[in-house]
């Protein structure tokens, strides 16, 4: 069966994020003065093949935390759900 | 002595094994990333430049290539291994160092000459130093910020795994750390780049000692 493993990974709070800062700047820049922070994140979408939804979520977790987290910067959340259509 | 030389799509290995060989004139080879095996190397060393384009995290895709396995069963076995600029961030990401490495506190790419201290000479790479020398090395890096705890600071400090420092600490690492070893001292990572420091031509020789060291440690 094949699942949806959707991770989204953000920064820890308090780390300074580069890309958002650079963001923000521009959007003061072009006049959006009530934009007052901006934090990018990375969303990541896996389609993992399992046997079970159990099974999804180890592979899932272990994906998650081995390659796709820097632990030391980083935290994540994440949602799993049986992909439409594929009970076969 | 033979080097091996570990080339993951990105890396800049072009420049080490022309001041080796050329320079130094000495044999080297080349390991590709995918290779699960390598043998008849005395020491082994990861380029700089932007493995797998930097995704995800620098070095972190290339930490997760079969061949660091057998990096890392290399290191085990006293191997002595060199982690160049990238290659620093992917022996980091392989779990030989504690940390991370941050964007440049300038938020620049910085590209330049840095003048880095030899804080401790024993180890198989700075042999050839003075303790307390001070060197100048090119950077070539966007991510060259490393940032460790208070707790892992003292952890290394305790344990004298830093060998070199920044003079002029421009980019933020902690505590001015410019270059690591492991706890058994054969796994060395620096940010700078000393294959571009061998050739004279190229602006200045301080980089030869790190390879020249390995050299005479082995022999």
């Amino acid at each position: 069966m094949e699942y949806i493993l959707k991770v989204v990974v953000a920064l820890k709070e308090g780390i300074f994020d580069p890309q958002g800062e650079g963001i923000r700047k521009t959007l003061v820049d072009m006049g959006f003065l009530q934009a007052k922070s901006v934090r990018m994140q990375k969303h990541a979408e896996i389609l993992l093949e399992a046997a079970s939804m159990e099974d999804a979520l180890r592979t899932g977790l272990l994906i998650t935390e081995k390659v796709l987290v820097n632990p030391v910067l980083e935290t994540y959340s994440y949602t799993l759900e049986q992909k439409e259509g594929s009970d076969r | 002595m033979r080097f091996g030389v570990v080339v993951f799509p990105g890396s800049d290995e072009r420049e080490i094994i022309d001041g080796l060989k050329e320079s130094l004139g000495e044999d080297v080879g080349y390991i590709w990333h995918r290779d699960e095996s390598f043998s008849g190397y005395d020491a082994v060393i990861l380029p700089g430049g932007s493995s797998f384009g930097h995704y995800l995290r620098p070095g972190a895709l290339a930490s997760h290539s079969p061949v660091m396995e057998k990096v890392v069963e290399f290191a085990k076995k006293g191997g002595p291994v060199l982690g160049i600029s990238n290659g620093f961030q992917i022996l980091l990401e392989k779990g030989f160092f504690p940390g991370t490495f941050l964007p440049n506190e300038s938020l620049q790419y910085r590209c330049g000459l840095s003048r880095l201290e030899v804080v401790r000479k024993d180890t198989p790479f700075t042999a050839l130093y003075e303790e307390g020398e001070e060197i100048t090395l090119p950077l070539a890096q966007r991510y060259g910020r490393y940032s460790v705890s208070a707790k892992d600071l003292e952890i290394l400090e305790n344990n004298r795994q830093i060998v070199l420092r920044y003079k002029k600490n421009l980019d933020g690492s902690t505590g001015a750390i410019a270059g690591l070893v492991n706890e058994n001292g054969n796994v060395f990572g620096i940010m700078a780049r000393p294959e571009r420091a061998i050739q004279g031509i190229l602006g200045g020789t301080d980089g030869r000692k790190i390879f020249l060291s390995l050299k005479g440690g082995l022999k």
